[in-house]
């Protein structure tokens, strides 16, 4: 009698890695933008480095009409074009037969039906125990209808049947607002339970950002001082370069709130300011970024315009180059009252960061491409070298920077040489890439192996994702009531506009030239 | 099977290796950033300090100026992956009748548009006078706060390297050694596992041998696993294993993480020939038995595990899998099971590092190795067994 038992004994020495497990990555959106420039490069690579699962499958899911050969046609184009390394054979060959495809619109129950039947058909072939993994890379209306496909040809597997498992991942933005944020969740959960629902925001899957837990927590010199008590003020920016580009329709309805706001950089506040999790299990450290959101103070109506500005880039120059203003944008309305700039000062209440203003600011076309956390330290005190108030020291500032140049930086004063003190701030300065050297993976790679291995850590709940929403509503609410028309304007290749430096230098403070 | 060792194209020697006294290495190292060339920022014509990287000292020792000089083209290939100041020490160099001498050089990786100083080098070589004078020789040259690990890159198996191993030992944080090339494996083994089954639980000690078996030990771990082949782990009633040259040691470790993994007790062997063993042992189902064949061409690695099992799947079929070593850096799956709709074939990338990569990937390994001081265990045990 053979004992049937799913707990694998050899994986006891493999542990310190992730282990990702046998299953069938099916994409919905299989020849669509996101697929051809990270998904299918992404899983290349994870081939390359052979990390991917010895039982593995991809099948694209589309409308598109192609058939195994063409889809493995279009995938090597892809990855030729977009993969971080080039194609190297035989390991292409050894990829790409893994790939196949399947046609069929996403509303058409047939369409499942061929899907299940492909499934059937190749996963024995392929080792893999009816475990299935769907990127749903589609647009958020098509969530729905393939979601309850997907139940009624009963491809969703019960959560609690532990020899085989279903994961959904699903792309930003869930939703515009809390109201459809709440409906995309509550379509989610009438199919899936929420360990099975993967909430992709692709940041989070950058070494940086992850690095931002390890600099806590496995440094004593850190947490001690990580408080109000020795916190000034926590400033995160995330800067962008470029302009809406070929992005005027996506980014009409959205704006720097919604695109950078509610997701990005309220998951950067969070792993600044979270308590230590008591374990590294996801729940637990999701748990700790929920209760950051928990205590992010609501701005409320009568606040926005004190704790916010927006504004739009008007004309400018970029590395020299003229570049015409957001209204003059394609696909841009002429009139249109978009943000493509936020900067907003917000409160944790709660005691660790109890009168620690974080002061958070995004934006479309500004000086240079850059995110960093700075975390400004309090004045020594004034006496003995700070003691004139005309020329106080430079305080020490903490810089995470997550892009480009991952690294981090400790701004410190020390003495002139001579014989006289004179105190001058100097950077100590760790760089990712002139000390580790190598490439890191994308982050894309990082959470698509995540999924593979069960672990959701890097992914966001559906709590986060609703407090979050409702946060940013307060804003956004404020800003329909205010029927405004027009917008400050900050020049192009600029940091801002002066609305922002007003915000924060009325605190006796002043942004960061990155 | 294993990759061929070129230096990459991002990586640039500052200057030839010159000749120091051994008190002046650290001001030729600091002339040699001075020298550096700096970075120029394209866009705004700035020049921008060099930096230097570096997150371990690596003391190297090699036997002879032959196994040095093969190696020092290839710590590039390394200095991409880990920086670090390596100390290579050479023992015992005929040409050398001076006692001990030093040469330095410096080089420098290209990431993205700036570069960085990536390798420190410092090659000390010693008459046979001058071997006992190497350990004391390195030890100014550490860099202080970063791990230090020694690579004993010797024939001779790391207890029975003599007084310069205790102490290049006693200043290193972590040990790493090769049994491949070991010209007795048997007496290698035993001698290495007692040395390194007395040393603490959490001392950092690796076998590059046993690195090398890691890929093995996922795609084994991931194609039989019960979740995918229900039962075959446990029924599994003989396995048929075929290596190269050198490689026996990389083979009782393979052998010997199964072992510990599956619970099976060994039951003693015998050697067939000096190209055959065979290895009892015995699991909760029933005997197992273990036949390990040497071919004499090759790489020395693994090449191929042949896996039979009573029993597996719902349908409790026999199975037969296959896993070989293709010829580069891939392994071939194939298994036969009822199952799985009958032969079932598959290929995977195992990159298959040289040394020196493999080196690199330790170095930043830090966490202890229990499963390789497990499996290291039973190895000993069978070696033992085939002395018997």
């Amino acid at each position: 009698m053979i004992e049937l038992t799913t707990e694998n004994p050899l994986m006891a020495g493999l542990s310190t890695q992730l282990q990702p497990q046998p299953c069938s990555f099916v994409i919905f959106g299989g020849a669509g933008d996101l697929t051809r420039r990270k998904l299918l490069s992404g899983l290349y690579n994870l081939a390359l480095d052979g990390v991917l699962p010895a039982n593995f499958c991809v099948i694209g899911f589309a409308r598109t009409d192609l058939d195994d050969e063409r889809y493995r046609e279009l995938a090597r184009e892809s990855v030729e074009k977009f993969s971080r390394r080039p194609i190297q054979e035989p390991y292409w060959s050894d990829f790409v037969r893994r790939l196949h495809w399947v046609s069929g619109p996403f509303d058409e129950p047939e369409a499942y039906a061929a899907l299940a039947e492909r499934l059937a058909e190749l996963e024995p072939s392929f080792g893999i125990p009816n475990n299935r993994i769907y990127y749903l890379s589609i647009a958020p209306s098509l969530i729905e209808i393939s979601l309850q496909n997907l139940k009624t040809a009963n491809l969703i597997s019960d959560p609690s049947d532990s020899t085989r498992f279903s994961r959904v991942i699903v792309e930003k933005p869930i939703g515009h607002d809390l109201e459809s944020a709440r409906s995309i969740n509550a379509t989610l959960s009438n199919v899936c339970d929420e360990s099975q629902i993967y909430r992709i925001d692709h940041y989070l899957g950058k070494e940086t950002v992850q690095n931002i837990l390890v600099m806590r927590f496995a440094n004593a010199i850190f947490e001690p001082l990580w408080n109000q008590k020795y916190i000034d003020h926590v400033q995160i920016t995330v800067s962008e370069e470029i302009g809406v580009g070929t992005r005027g329709n996506y980014y009409e309805e959205a704006g720097a709130l919604r695109d950078m706001v509610q997701n990005h950089i309220l998951q950067l506040l969070c792993l600044t300011a979270m308590e230590p999790p008591w374990s590294l299990t996801d729940e637990v450290v999701r748990d700790q970024k929920q209760e950051v959101l928990n205590c992010l103070r609501p701005i409320e109506p009568g606040n926005v315009d004190s704790c916010v500005v927006r504004a739009q880039y008007g004309p400018g120059f970029m590395h020299g180059l003229e570049v015409p203003g957001y209204r003059r944008e394609a696909n841009v309305a002429p009139d249109s009252a978009t943000e493509t700039f936020v900067a907003i000062k917000c409160y944790i209440d709660n005691w660790r960061w109890a009168g620690v203003p974080f002061y958070l600011r995004t934006g479309k076309c500004m000086t240079k491409r850059a995110s960093e956390i700075a975390v400004t330290f309090k004045a020594v005190p004034h006496v003995l070298f700070n003691v004139d108030p005309e020329v106080p020291l430079e305080p020490n500032v903490l810089v995470l920077r997550i892009q480009p140049d991952e690294g981090l930086s400790l701004r410190i004063a020390t003495k002139l040489p001579g014989s006289k003190v004179q105190i001058y701030p100097v950077k100590m300065d760790f760089s990712y890439g002139s000390t580790f050297g190598d490439q890191s993976p994308e982050a894309y790679e990082r959470l698509m192996l995540d999924v593979m291995a069960g672990d959701a850590t890097l992914f966001m709940r559906k709590d986060t994702v609703e407090t979050s929403w409702s946060w940013v509503m307060n804003i956004l609410d404020a800003w329909e009531g205010s029927g405004a028309r027009w917008l400050p304007e900050y020049r192009a290749g600029t940091w801002g506009p002066i609305e922002a430096d007003r915000l924060i230098e009325g605190d006796g403070r002043k942004w960061r030239a990155l | 099977m294993e990759s061929p060792v070129s230096a990459p194209h991002d990586y640039e020697a500052l200057a030839a290796p010159r000749a120091v006294e051994l008190q002046n290495v650290e001001e030729e190292f600091v002339r040699l950033r001075l020298a550096a060339p700096c970075n120029v920022d394209a866009a705004t014509t700035d020049d921008q300090p060099i930096t230097r990287a570096c997150m371990s000292n690596l003391i190297v020792y090699c036997d002879n100026p032959a196994d040095a000089d093969a190696l020092a083209p290839q710590f590039a290939l390394m200095a991409r992956r880990h920086p670090a100041r390596i100390i290579l020490l050479v023992g015992c160099d005929p040409d050398q009748s001076q006692g001990i001498v030093a040469q330095v050089t410096a080089g420098v990786t290209q990431l993205g548009k700036r570069r960085h100083i990536s390798s420190e080098q410092v090659r000390i070589s010693a008459s046979a006078d001058g071997l006992g004078r190497l350990g004391s020789a390195a030890r100014p040259l550490l860099i202080g706060d970063l791990p230090t690990a020694l690579w004993w890159n010797s024939i001779k198996p790391p207890p029975t390297g003599g007084n310069i191993f205790q102490e290049l030992q006693e200043m290193s944080s972590s040990v790493i050694y090769d049994s491949r090339g070991w010209r007795d494996p048997r007496t290698g083994l035993i001698a290495t596992a007692n040395w390194v089954l007395g040393t603490r639980e959490r001392s950092l000690v690796t076998d590059l041998a046993w690195m090398r078996t890691r890929f093995w030990r996922r795609l084994f771990a991931e194609s039989l696993a019960p979740h995918v082949l229900p039962g075959a782990l446990n029924q599994i009633e003989r396995i048929e294993l075929e290596h190269g040259p050198h490689a026996l040691p990389m083979v009782w470790l393979f052998v010997g993480w199964l072992a510990h993994c599956l619970s099976w007790q060994p039951q003693g062997g015998k050697v067939g020939s000096d190209k055959h063993l065979i290895m009892n042992f015995l699991s909760e189902h029933g005997p197992v038995q273990i036949e390990i064949s040497r071919d004499d061409q090759g790489p020395a690695e693994l090449r191929r595990v042949n896996v039979h099992s009573r029993g597996a799947g719902p349908t409790a079929a026999s199975l037969e899998a296959e896993f070989e070593a293709l010829d580069s850096e891939r392994v071939a799956i194939r298994i036969d099971n009822v199952a799985l709709g009958g032969q079932t074939e598959n290929f995977l990338s195992a990159p298959n590092d040289p040394p020196i990569l493999l080196l690199a990937w330790q170095l930043a390994n830090r966490t202890g190795q229990a499963e390789f001081r497990k499996a290291l265990g039973i190895a000993r045990a069978m070696a033992q067994e085939m002395g018997t």
